[in-house]
């Protein structure tokens, strides 16, 4: 049955099996949005527009990447934490966080988004941008709203690896961090010299 | 009835002072430590049959529980230090 507790702490009530099933589900979907709607997800928690046309290939090896390395990282520090960390729970995080990527992706999908974009761009290349415009309004909306989203994305890697690892103390949570960070160059530097 | 482990007005860990038997009213005066078993929550005590029942299974109480496995062995750890704490506690203050 739905509650918000799934929907915000999934790894404490889910088996491995349902875990897995929905996160590839949702890696296949991430990779389809990807090809179909002209964007990289270059970085774990990177979103952008593609100048170019992006091949099936690379949506799929992006999201693959990302999950690769966000797995075997976090994967050594769990067991550096707590020798009883489990793969397959590690992999469960890395692909469940990425849901809320691939729906803040769809977000910014939106017609009115694009042509409120297209006007700022436009406005500012004639001189003409005023900062109360509505345009500027509907962007930094959305700019919040994409925040929401990716914090969102944090917060459930940070919740997954704390339950799959069972760490309590706020100094492994600011190593998480740090972690995180490391995750994000890492991504991003692999994506963009190896594919791109 | 569920055995009161904790004293209401302290709250220290509380003793056996007296034992009755049932048949003849033989009633036995001491001051007996209680098991470490007792010592647990009855949630605990629960936890640990049900785990003996599963046959030492986290997963197939994780299961019956409703929560997955790693919670359940993040709960059975935790369980496991709290019980070695109590068994030190009790040790020393021999």
């Amino acid at each position: 049955m739905f509650n918000w507790r799934s929907v915000f702490n999934p790894f404490e009530k889910y088996s491995e099996k349902q875990l897995l099933t929905v996160g590839i589900l949702f890696f296949i979907i991430g990779c389809a949005i990807g090809y179909f709607y002209n964007l990289t997800f270059d970085g774990a928690i990177d979103i952008h527009y593609l100048k170019g046309k992006q091949t099936l290939k690379n949506a799929f090896l992006e999201n693959a990447i990302i999950i690769f390395i966000a797995t075997s990282v976090l994967f050594i520090l769990g067991k550096a934490f707590n020798r009883k960390t489990r793969l397959i729970d590690i992999l469960n995080v890395a692909l469940i966080y990425r849901i809320p990527i691939y729906l803040a992706s769809l977000f910014i999908l939106f017609p009115f988004l694009q042509k409120a974009s297209e006007k700022i761009v436009n406005d500012l290349a004639e001189n003409k941008l005023k900062i109360d415009s509505p345009e500027i309004l509907l962007i930094s909306l959305a700019g919040i709203i994409l925040v929401v989203f990716i914090v969102f994305a944090i917060y459930l890697l940070v919740k997954g690896f704390k339950i799959a690892t069972n760490i309590k103390k706020w100094q492994h949570t600011v190593v998480l961090i740090i972690t995180l960070i490391i995750i994000e160059y890492l991504t991003l530097f692999t994506i963009h010299n190896f594919l791109n | 009835m569920k055995l009161p482990i904790i004293c209401p007005s302290c709250e220290h860990a509380l003793k056996v002072s007296s034992l009755i038997c049932d048949h003849c009213n033989t009633e036995v005066n001491g001051n007996y430590e209680m098991p470490l078993y007792l010592k647990l929550t009855s949630e605990e005590q629960q936890l640990i049959l049900q785990f003996f029942l599963a046959s030492g299974s986290i997963k197939e109480i994780a299961k019956q529980a409703g929560t997955s496995y790693p919670t359940m062995r993040n709960y059975m750890d935790d369980l496991i230090e709290k019980i070695n704490k109590m068994k030190n506690e009790s040790s020393s203050n021999y």
